[in-house]
């Protein structure tokens, strides 16, 4: 039995910012690729590069093959030890991506987002100003955090695939672009059962093409999977996160009213052939929930998400009288799935077993989750009230 | 002092690059600064430099005054003069091109293909024009020969030529006829009779384009320091402030006065005490140095120890040389030091047009790409090897030199180059400083932190090209929409004898109402009808009889229509180029107010027949009257605009007042109560730009007059005496 992974959605905000700055970008470069490859190769036969070796490579006056590897340290793909020149993470990046980085010094944009998630990670996008025409007059106003990062860190875009990037040093005052041109992006969350590592995210939407030619035109549909740097918290398992989901599927499903029509059935022959140890299998399935606010006050906040359908199966013990009873109970009550079905259903069973106690969808789901396999008796499932469609399900031979 | 803060300005990105500018500069400052505290804590004596308002609304004039003249440039054509070559020369020349493998390129050419041309004015005492040097030895390498100057001159097809190799110092030229196709069975066509002309030993003229890529570079310079400047851009920007403030007093850095401490300033002679001093504040300078030294193994030594300490220092510099032997016997004589190689990387750029020296030519761009081709050529992903190879030199060595006329050969002085970030260089070592005008100056400097200027006092300064200074003055006159007036006030003078001249000749010209015949041709590209109309308006304000003739009204023009008493007639050049015009005009228009190339009017100074000798002069101290007599207004502004900055020493104030005179004389109207047509502030600007040489602009800033008792307008002040100028510039002994 393999329980669902949730995917979790919201839109994120991006922001736009214009500051100056000093940059380095990764682009094709004849000579880079070959030096980190090279150096790669050196670190791990002589523990490092020296000019010399560099020579044997490209075959540079001695200072030139000096300069060359200060430009890579300038450049954040190398770390020089005496004399000795080792990669860096961003090195082993443009080893991985074959290219090589660039500083440039000028007005640039940057697309920043606040996202929690995405904390430490906030820099999407940098591209070039070169078309000044279209600043508006705006106020200058403080510098976000965003822009001030770590000496040695680096990012990947999420709008131009393969392009690596660093911000050395900005402007203090920044300016940010007008409101109008923000843009949402989609950020799915997978959660899987089990995981307990970061969040992976994806990113999805579409960014777009700004004005002027060469660097400055990026755009086109955006699908990037990322790592949060978010890291995750014990109290933030898959299993919490799940009922929670479940918790705020909706409301009890005699009072929705829209009544929900989905059932789904996960049992494979007929009740009357079943042997009494039969495993019935209930499937709680939670249809796509708009809106749930994954909080626990004073523990966590992951913000609000929307969450995907998924299915929980739940598998009561066999020989539960009660849960028979209840089975029984739903099979009779028949196909009327409208608000009112189940009370009329129970009405008229009740006329023919007057013992018969109708009971709320509510307190079915509840006596149904309480069997389910996500545990144990836990504090949490007293909150799990309703249910939103559940136990009306037809045999599939009927 | 405090910083000045950002200032409101119609360019939004400024202020945040003002600010982003100001920290980096405090940060190189305090980087750089040598342990001076006092000059550290005293405002007044710390440099503070700053961008202003006034610096981009000058730069803005400037660019698209340089616009428009690069794109009037365009359409511009320069005739030289030419003979064949001696045999001894021709011998030489084709030795040349075959070393330097210029005959390589063009497969199957044979000796009797190419022909050795020697320029006119290629000698010492009579130089190839700026002009010519620069449309000929340049990048463009195709041109015309013709058998006329008429023929030159009003753009009849020539024979069309190939530079194959040229020797600018000497004024050789190697070129290669373009090959004529005929098909097969057909008789080759006839030589031209250009080609007999020349190996007759008789002159032929040589046409090509009027350079445009020292205008396209001055371009670039001034489109990178406007809109692209960076936080080392500051002292450049300081420079266009009309207030001498914010230069503070530089610092020299602590180099100790130990012989140890020094690779060749050693020993305890003044001139290694000057040299000594010389380094110290190169080093140590947060913007400019001067060095006031004569040519020579003195000022060779102190360059070199200057470079050898900027590159201990992990420095990368810049060494432009307005003479390329200088370039060379630097470069040689730091490769005998024992420890170069481990230190220096240089690399030199070439003009194509001067060889380089053989002692430099280990250091040449070419020579050492094409080493390094080979182990490029596997990584180069697509881009050609030799370029690849070329850049990572140019990125990766720690001195870069070229001769002034090779500045075109550097990638980052290109267009192409505007949109990436400037070479970065720590130092721009300017050998002949005094031949480097200031816009020329710029091409290099936007790329360098600072600026190292080596000037030889006792050299003569820049040699101005007047027909470009010419243009440039049209380009001003046109943006204020005066050029038309400007050129009819001229003929105007002319007709009633104001013009200022002082030939007597024309003496002999006036009517009975002491009135001169005068031929007005404007010079309207675009819109002649405009220009016609506006030139006519003008004189017949001044109640002068005025007709014109269009272009395209050339065929009905009858000169026996024209009234008696007519005074001017208005024509466009394009009628005198284009039409037979020239052949049809009244042969008693011996007046020619216009700027244009006599031979355009042979045929009508042929059917001027000359007065017998009149006038004041006796005829034996007169000489022969020339037919028609040239009034060119471009070129007499020019021609005093030079004059002015000639005269500019004290002492030469009687000059100095004439110039002026005749130069506010072509400004203004004849009548004294009118105001000037035109006020002269553009014209002296437009001098201060392009005739003032860089070193001396930051010595004695540039103002309409020296006399200190006279107010003055200031268009930039230099560095201010005494602080600033003296802990910037030091001279050496025999200076």
């Amino acid at each position: 039995m393999a329980l669902p992974p949730l995917i979790l959605r919201r839109p994120i905000a991006v922001r736009f910012v214009d500051a100056m700055a000093v940059v380095r970008t990764s682009g094709e470069s004849a000579e880079w690729p070959a030096l980190l490859r090279l150096a790669a190769d050196s670190e791990r036969q002589e523990g490092g590069l020296t000019a010399e070796a560099a020579r044997a490579l490209l075959p540079l006056p001695l200072p030139a093959a000096r300069a060359l590897l200060r430009q890579g340290v300038e450049l954040g793909m190398l770390s020089r030890d005496g004399e000795k020149f080792r990669l860096t993470a961003l090195g082993r990046a443009c080893l991985r991506q074959d290219v090589g980085m660039d500083g440039h010094h000028g007005l640039f944009r940057f697309a920043v987002t606040d996202e929690p998630l995405l904390a430490g990670r906030q820099l999407l996008h940098v591209e070039e100003r070169r078309d000044l025409t279209d600043l508006e007059e705006t106020t200058l106003e403080e510098a976000a955090d965003a822009l001030h990062t770590e000496p040695d860190a680096f990012f990947s875009s999420v709008a131009q695939r393969g392009l690596l990037f660093s911000v050395l040093r900005t402007s203090a005052q920044m300016r940010p672009v007008p409101r109008k041109q923000d843009l949402s992006l989609m950020m799915e969350v997978e959660i899987r059962p089990g995981q307990d590592g970061p969040f992976n995210l994806r990113l999805t939407g579409q960014w777009p093409a700004g004005k002027g030619t060469g660097r400055d035109r990026t755009g086109g549909a955006i699908d990037v999977r990322l790592t949060s740097a978010q890291p995750r918290r014990p109290d933030q398992g898959y299993a919490d996160l799940l009922q929670m989901a479940a918790a705020a599927s909706g409301q009890d499903f005699l009072a929705s009213p829209g009544g929900q029509a989905d059932l789904s059935t996960g049992y494979p022959t007929r009740f009357a052939d079943a042997p009494t140890e039969a495993r019935v299998h209930f499937r709680l399935r939670v249809p796509k929930i708009p809106k749930v606010q994954f909080k626990v006050p004073g523990q966590f906040d992951l913000g609000t998400f929307e969450v995907e359908a998924f299915e929980v199966p739940i598998t009561p013990a066999a020989g539960d009288e009660d849960l028979w009873g209840q089975w029984l109970q739903c099979h009779l009550l028949g196909p009327d799935k409208s608000p009112g079905g189940p009370a009329r259903a129970g009405e008229a069973v009740r006329q023919r077993l007057p013992s018969y106690q109708p009971r709320s969808g509510a307190e079915l789901a509840r006596l149904a989750l309480g069997r389910s396999p996500l545990g144990r008796d836990v504090p949490q499932r007293a909150t799990l009230l309703e249910a939103h469609d559940l136990l009306l399900w037809e045999p599939t031979d009927r | 002092m405090e910083a000045p803060g950002p200032t409101k300005t119609t360019h939004q990105a400024d202020t945040l690059r003002l600010e982003l500018a100001q920290a980096q500069a405090e940060t190189d400052r305090l980087k750089h600064a040598a342990l001076d505290l006092r000059k550290l804590e005293d405002a007044r004596r710390r440099p503070t430099h700053a961008w202003t308002e006034a610096a981009e609304r000058t730069l803005a004039e400037w660019e698209r005054a340089t616009e428009a003249a690069e794109k009037r440039a365009a359409a511009g054509f320069v005739t030289v003069t030419c003979v064949a070559a001696t045999i001894r020369q021709a011998e030489a020349m084709l030795d040349l091109a075959e070393s330097t493998g210029a005959l390589k390129n063009i497969p199957g050419a044979s000796p009797k293909d190419l022909l050795v041309l020697r320029l006119a004015g290629a000698t010492e005492d009579s130089p190839l024009e700026p002009a010519a040097r620069r449309a000929f030895f340049g990048q463009a390498d195709t041109f015309e020969l013709h058998a006329t100057m008429r023929g030159a001159k009003s753009r009849q097809p020539g024979l069309r030529v190939e530079r194959v190799c040229a020797l600018r110092s000497k004024g050789l030229l190697v070129v290669r006829k373009a090959v004529q196709a005929y098909a097969p069975g057909e008789a080759a066509p006839p030589a031209d009779p250009t080609e007999r002309q020349l190996e007759d030993g008789d002159p032929v003229f040589l046409t090509g384009r009027i350079a445009r890529g020292h205008l396209t570079r001055r371009l670039i310079a001034l489109r990178r320091l406007r809109e692209h400047w960076q936080a080392s851009h500051l002292p450049l920007l300081q420079l266009f402030n009309p207030e001498a403030r914010g230069w503070g007093e530089a610092q020299m850095v602590n180099q100790g006065d130990q012989d140890a401490d020094w690779r060749l300033l050693t020993g305890a002679t003044s001139l290694t005490t000057a040299g000594r001093a010389f380094v110290r504040k190169a080093i140590g300078t947060t913007d400019f140095t001067l060095l006031e030294a004569p040519a020579g193994p003195a000022r060779r030594t102190a360059v070199l120890e200057l470079i050898l300490q900027a590159i201990a220092r992990g420095q990368r510099l810049l060494v432009v040389a307005a003479d390329a032997p200088e370039l060379d016997e630097l470069l040689a004589a730091g490769a005998a030091l024992s420890g170069w190689a481990e230190q220096v990387a240089a690399v030199r750029l070439t003009d194509p047009c001067e060889p380089t020296a053989p002692a430099a030519q280990a250091f040449d761009l070419d020579r050492q790409a094409a080493l390094l081709t080979g182990a490029v050529a596997p990584l180069s992903r697509g881009r050609r090897p030799r370029e690849v190879a070329s850049t990572l030199l140019l990125d990766t060595c720690n001195l870069v030199g070229l001769p002034l006329t090779a500045l075109g050969a550097h990638p980052s002085f290109r267009a192409a180059a505007l949109t990436r970030d400037p070479a970065d260089f720590d130092q721009l070592i300017v050998l002949g400083a005094e031949r480097l005008g200031f816009a020329d100056f710029l091409v290099p400097a936007v790329h360098a932190r600072r600026w190292i200027l080596v000037s030889d006092p006792n050299a003569p300064t820049t040699d101005t090209d007047l027909d470009e200074l010419a243009e440039q003055v049209v380009v001003e006159a046109s943006r204020v929409r005066l050029l038309d007036e400007l050129q009819a006030e001229l003929a105007f003078k002319a007709c009633v004898g104001k013009d200022g001249s002082a030939d007597d000749e024309d003496s002999d010209i006036p009517d009975a109402h002491g009135r001169r015949k005068v031929l007005l041709v404007l010079d309207a590209p675009v819109d002649e009808a405009r220009s016609l109309a506006t030139a006519q308006a003008y004189l017949r304000q001044r109640q002068l009889q005025t007709a014109t003739v269009a272009t395209g009204e050339v065929a009905a023009f009858d000169p026996a229509a024209l009234s008696p008493d007519l005074n001017v007639l208005i024509c466009a050049r394009t009628a005198l180029t284009g039409t037979e015009l020239a052949l049809r005009l009244p042969p008693e228009f011996r007046l020619i107010v216009g700027h244009l190339e006599p031979e355009l009017l042979e045929p009508l100074a042929r059917r001027v027949k000359l007065p017998k000798a009149r006038g004041k002069a006796s005829a034996t101290t007169r000489g022969k009257p020339r037919p028609l007599i040239f009034l060119d207004w471009q070129r007499r502004c020019a021609a005093n605009l030079q004059g002015l900055y000639d005269c500019r020493r004290p002492g030469q104030e009687e000059e100095r007042s004439r110039h002026i005179r005749a130069l506010l004389l072509d400004l203004k109207t004849l009548h004294p109560f009118e105001k000037p047509l035109w006020e002269p502030q553009a014209l002296l600007r437009l001098k201060e730009q392009e005739l003032c040489a860089i070193f001396e602009a930051l010595q004695n800033g540039v103002r309409e007059s020296n006399a200190p008792d006279r107010s003055e307008s200031v268009h930039h002040s230099g560095l201010p005496r005494p602080l600033g100028l003296s802990s910037r510039l030091e001279r050496l002994p025999g200076a």
